[in-house]
C-alpha cells in the first residue's frame, strides 16, 4: 500500500516537474532556450579527458586521446587548450586558443619536433577538426544572435519531452561561411541539454547527425551542470563517424590562467 | 652479405624493443588510469606500467629506419646509406612543478659509420612555477617565430653530417624565464661553446672541399683532409654565451626583442694549409682549421595573422668581434632577415586540405669564396606546399631556391600513416643549379629516401 502511494507520489512529482519545466520553458523564446543551453554547457573552467574513435565506412577504427582545458576569460570569451596524447606521432602536440569577441581568435600550435610555438590562423569554419567528423563550426559555441530559431515540435522519448528547435543562419557573413542551411536540436526543457542534433547542408539534405548519451550531473559553484559522457557524430554522406567518450571531467576546479600560455603549451603534461 | 648480418640483427632488435614498447604504451594510459579492470587479468607489462605511472614516470619514443639512394654514383664516396635511429624519452615528474627529461639518440649508420653515436639529446630538469620557469641541462634553445629559417635563432647547434636532413642539436644551458600578464622575459646562459657536428672527409658526400686539385707541372693531385681543432673555443667558462629575450603580445601581434653574446656559426672560417705533398703518389694532405668568432646580435621578430594569412618576420644585426685569426672582411657587421607568409586553405576539394608557406630569406654576410656551409640563404625563397589527402596520406613539397646563384633544393615526399603508430615516408632530395651555390655544389647528391618510423 505504502509502496503504491510512494509510486503515485513519485509519478505526480515527475509530471509536475515536467509540467513546470514546460510551463517555464514555454515562456522562453527559442533563442533564449538556446542561450540557456549554452549557459548550462559553460562553466568557469573545465578539464576533460577524452577518447575519440574515428570509424570509417569499412569499420576501420583509429583512436585519439586528448586532454581539453577551458576557462572563461571575461564576458563570453573562453580560453581553450587541447593536448593530444595519442596517436603517438601526435603526442604532446597542443593547440591554444584565446577567443576574442571583437576580432579573430588568437591561436598557437606547439609541435614538439620543431621545439617552438607557432602562431596559426583560425581555421575555416567548415574544415574538419583534426580528422574527426566535427568541423570547427561544430566545435565552437554558436552565437545565437546570428540564427533564427523556431520551435518545430515536442517529442516524448523515454519519459522526457524534447523540444525540437530549428536554427537557420541569418547573419550574412555566417551564411557565406557555414556549411549548413539548418541545424535541428532536440532540447531537454528541464536540464537544458541537447540529446540529438541534425545538420542539413546547403541543399537542405541531411549532412550530419550528432547523438549524445550517458548524461551525468556535477555539483558546481554555479549549481548542477550536466555533461554527456558519450557522443557520436555521423557524417551521412561519407558514412564516417566519430565516437567521443569522456574518461574524466573536472568542472570549476579553479585551474590557473597560466595553463593558457605559450610557456605551458611547451612544457605542459 | 657480411654487411647485411649486423643490419638485420640491429633492425630486428630495434623492432622488437619498439613493439614491446608499443604494447607497453599503446593506449598511453599514463593519462587514463584504467583502475576499473580486474587486476588479476592484467598482463605483467600493464601492471608494471601502472607501477611506473604511479611514480609519475612517463616513457615514449620512436625508432626510425632510413635508406638513402644517391642517383649519381661516385668512386670516392658511398652510393647509398642506411641508418637506424632509436630515440627513447623518459619524463619523470618529481613533483607537480618539476620534472626530469631524458631523451636519448642512438644512431647506427651502417654505411657511414662515423655518423653512429649514442648521446643524450636532451637531459634536463624543468621547473614550471606560477611566474618563473627554469630549465637546467642539455636542451633545445630555439629563438624566433619564422618557419624553416630563423634569423634570430643564434644559439642553435646543428648536425651537418647530412645537412639536407636539417638535424637540430641541443646545448648544455640554463634557461630562466619570468612571466608577466601578456609578456615574459627569458635569460639564456650557455656555459661553454659546443661546435656543430661536421661532415668528415673520409666517406661523406657532403664534404665541401675538392678531392683533387690541378697543380701546374704536376697534374691532378689527390687531396686528403684532416681537422685541426686547436682554434676551437675552449670548453670552459671563457667560451660561455649569454642571451636575453623579451616576448610580448598585443592585439593579435606576437613580438620579441633579443640580444645575444655568442659565437658566429656563420661563418665558420676554414684556414687550409698543405701539410704534406707526395709527388710520386700525386697526393697531398691538407689541414683544416675551423675558427669560430665571437658575435653580438640584436634581433627583433614578430608574428601575426591578417585576413587568415599568417605573417612572420625576423631581423638580426650580427656584429662580429675583431679577431687575429680572421681577415677584416669576416668581422664586418651584417644583417639576416626573413619574411614569411602562410595560409591554411583548409578543405579545397573532397576533404583534401591545402597548406602553403612562402618565405623570403636574406643574409648580407660574407660570401665571396666562402667555403663554409654557411650564408647559404643570401637572397633566397623557401616554400612548402602540403596537400593532406586524408588523415593518413599527406603529400608535401619543400623547396629552397637560391636567387643569387640559381641553385635549389626540392624535397617532394609522400607520408603514409595507415597503421596506428607507424609512418612511412617516401621522398627525394633534388639538388640542382649553379655550382657556386651550396645546393648546386652538391647536385651529385640528389637522392631518393625511404623512412619507416615506429612510435611507442
Amino acid at each position: 500500500m505504502v509502496k503504491n502511494i510512494l509510486k503515485l507520489v513519485t509519478r505526480i512529482c515527475f509530471f509536475v516537474f515536467i509540467a513546470a519545466g514546460s510551463f517555464l520553458f514555454a515562456e522562453l523564446k527559442p533563442s533564449e532556450i538556446m542561450d540557456a543551453v549554452l549557459k548550462q554547457g559553460s562553466s568557469e573552467d573545465q578539464v576533460m579527458k577524452v577518447k575519440m574513435t574515428l570509424v570509417s565506412e569499412g569499420n576501420k577504427t583509429h583512436e585519439r586521446t586528448a586532454t581539453l582545458y577551458s576557462k572563461r576569460k571575461k564576458g563570453e570569451d573562453d580560453m581553450r587548450l587541447i593536448y593530444f596524447h595519442t596517436p603517438l606521432d601526435m603526442a604532446d602536440n597542443g593547440v591554444l586558443t584565446i577567443e576574442n569577441s571583437n576580432r579573430d581568435n588568437d591561436q598557437w600550435a606547439y609541435i614538439p619536433a620543431y621545439h617552438t610555438v607557432r602562431r596559426i590562423a583560425s581555421s575555416n569554419l567548415t574544415d574538419n577538426y583534426m580528422g574527426t567528423d566535427y568541423s570547427y563550426e561544430d566545435a565552437a559555441d554558436p552565437i545565437t544572435s546570428k540564427y533564427l530559431y523556431k520551435i518545430v515540435s515536442n517529442e516524448t522519448i523515454r519519459d522526457t519531452v524534447w523540444t525540437v528547435i530549428s536554427a537557420v543562419p541569418v547573419n550574412k557573413k555566417l551564411k557565406s561561411e557555414t556549411a549548413y542551411s539548418e541545424i535541428t536540436y532536440w532540447v531537454d526543457p528541464v536540464k537544458y541539454v541537447v540529446s540529438r542534433t541534425i545538420y542539413r547542408d546547403k541543399d537542405g539534405k541531411m549532412f550530419k547527425e550528432l547523438v549524445n548519451s550517458d548524461l551525468k550531473s556535477y555539483e558546481t559553484k554555479e549549481g548542477v551542470k550536466y555533461r554527456w559522457e558519450r557522443t557520436e557524430m555521423k557524417n551521412i554522406k561519407t558514412k564516417h563517424k566519430t565516437i567521443t567518450e569522456v574518461t574524466s571531467i573536472k568542472i570549476d576546479s579553479g585551474i590557473s590562467e597560466n595553463i593558457f600560455t605559450e610557456r605551458y603549451l611547451k612544457t605542459g603534461k | 652479405m657480411m654487411r647485411k648480418i649486423p643490419e638485420i640483427s640491429i633492425l630486428s632488435a630495434v623492432i622488437v624493443v619498439s613493439l614491446i614498447s608499443v604494447s607497453f604504451t599503446a593506449d598511453n594510459s599514463i593519462y587514463y588510469n584504467r583502475t576499473k579492470g580486474n587486476k588479476s587479468n592484467r598482463t605483467f607489462l600493464e601492471r608494471l606500467k601502472d607501477e611506473i605511472n604511479s611514480m609519475d614516470i612517463y616513457f615514449k619514443g620512436e625508432a626510425k629506419y632510413s635508406y638513402f639512394c644517391y642517383q649519381t654514383k661516385s668512386e670516392y664516396t658511398l652510393n647509398d646509406r642506411r641508418e637506424i635511429d632509436f630515440n627513447p624519452e623518459l619524463k619523470w615528474y618529481l613533483n607537480k612543478k618539476l620534472f626530469l627529461l631524458i631523451n636519448g639518440n642512438i644512431r647506427y649508420d651502417f654505411d657511414s659509420t662515423s655518423r653512429s653515436r649514442v648521446v643524450p639529446s636532451e637531459l634536463n630538469f624543468t621547473y614550471t612555477g606560477e611566474a618563473v620557469d627554469v630549465i637546467l641541462g642539455k636542451q633545445f634553445i630555439t629563438w624566433g617565430r619564422a618557419d624553416s629559417y630563423k634569423a634570430v635563432d643564434v644559439f642553435k647547434r646543428h648536425d651537418l653530417t647530412d645537412p639536407v636532413e636539417n638535424i637540430e642539436e641541443t646545448l648544455w644551458a640554463l634557461k630562466l624565464g619570468f612571466s608577466f600578464k601578456e609578456s615574459n622575459i627569458e635569460f639564456v646562459l650557455i656555459p661553454f661553446f659546443e661546435e656543430d657536428e661536421m661532415p668528415d672527409n673520409s666517406d661523406s658526400r657532403w664534404f665541401f672541399l675538392p678531392r683533387t686539385k690541378n697543380i701546374p707541372g704536376v697534374g691532378d693531385v689527390n687531396l686528403s683532409y684532416s681537422y685541426d681543432y686547436s682554434k676551437l673555443p675552449p670548453k670552459d667558462l671563457s667560451s660561455s654565451s649569454f642571451g636575453v629575450r623579451y616576448n610580448g603580445r598585443n592585439e593579435g601581434l606576437d613580438y620579441s626583442f633579443t640580444y645575444a653574446f655568442s659565437y658566429d656559426r656563420a661563418p665558420v672560417q676554414y684556414l687550409n694549409s698543405i701539410m704534406s705533398f707526395n709527388p710520386v703518389l700525386k697526393s697531398s694532405e691538407v689541414k683544416i682549421l675551423p675558427v669560430y668568432n665571437r658575435i653580438n646580435v640584436l634581433g627583433i621578430d614578430c608574428a601575426t595573422v591578417i585576413a587568415g594569412i599568417g605573417l612572420k618576420s625576423e631581423i638580426a644585426k650580427v656584429m662580429p668581434e675583431a679577431s687575429a685569426d680572421l681577415d677584416s672582411s669576416m668581422t664586418l657587421s651584417y644583417y639576416r632577415f626573413n619574411l614569411g607568409l602562410d595560409k591554411d586553405f583548409g578543405s579545397v576539394f573532397a576533404n583534401i586540405n591545402l597548406f602553403i608557406i612562402v618565405q623570403y630569406l636574406y643574409d648580407s654576410g660574407y660570401s665571396a669564396g666562402d667555403l663554409s656551409l654557411r650564408h647559404i640563404f643570401r637572397h633566397a625563397l623557401a616554400g612548402k606546399i602540403e596537400l593532406k589527402l586524408s588523415e593518413w596520406v599527406i603529400l608535401d613539397l619543400k623547396s629552397f631556391n637560391n636567387l643569387e646563384y640559381f641553385d635549389s633544393l626540392l624535397q617532394p615526399e609522400i607520408t603514409w600513416k595507415g597503421i596506428e603508430n607507424i609512418s612511412i615516408v617516401l621522398g627525394a632530395d633534388i639538388l640542382q643549379g649553379n655550382e657556386t651555390g651550396l645546393f648546386g655544389r652538391f647536385k651529385d647528391n640528389t637522392r631518393i629516401r625511404l623512412e619507416a618510423k615506429i612510435y611507442f
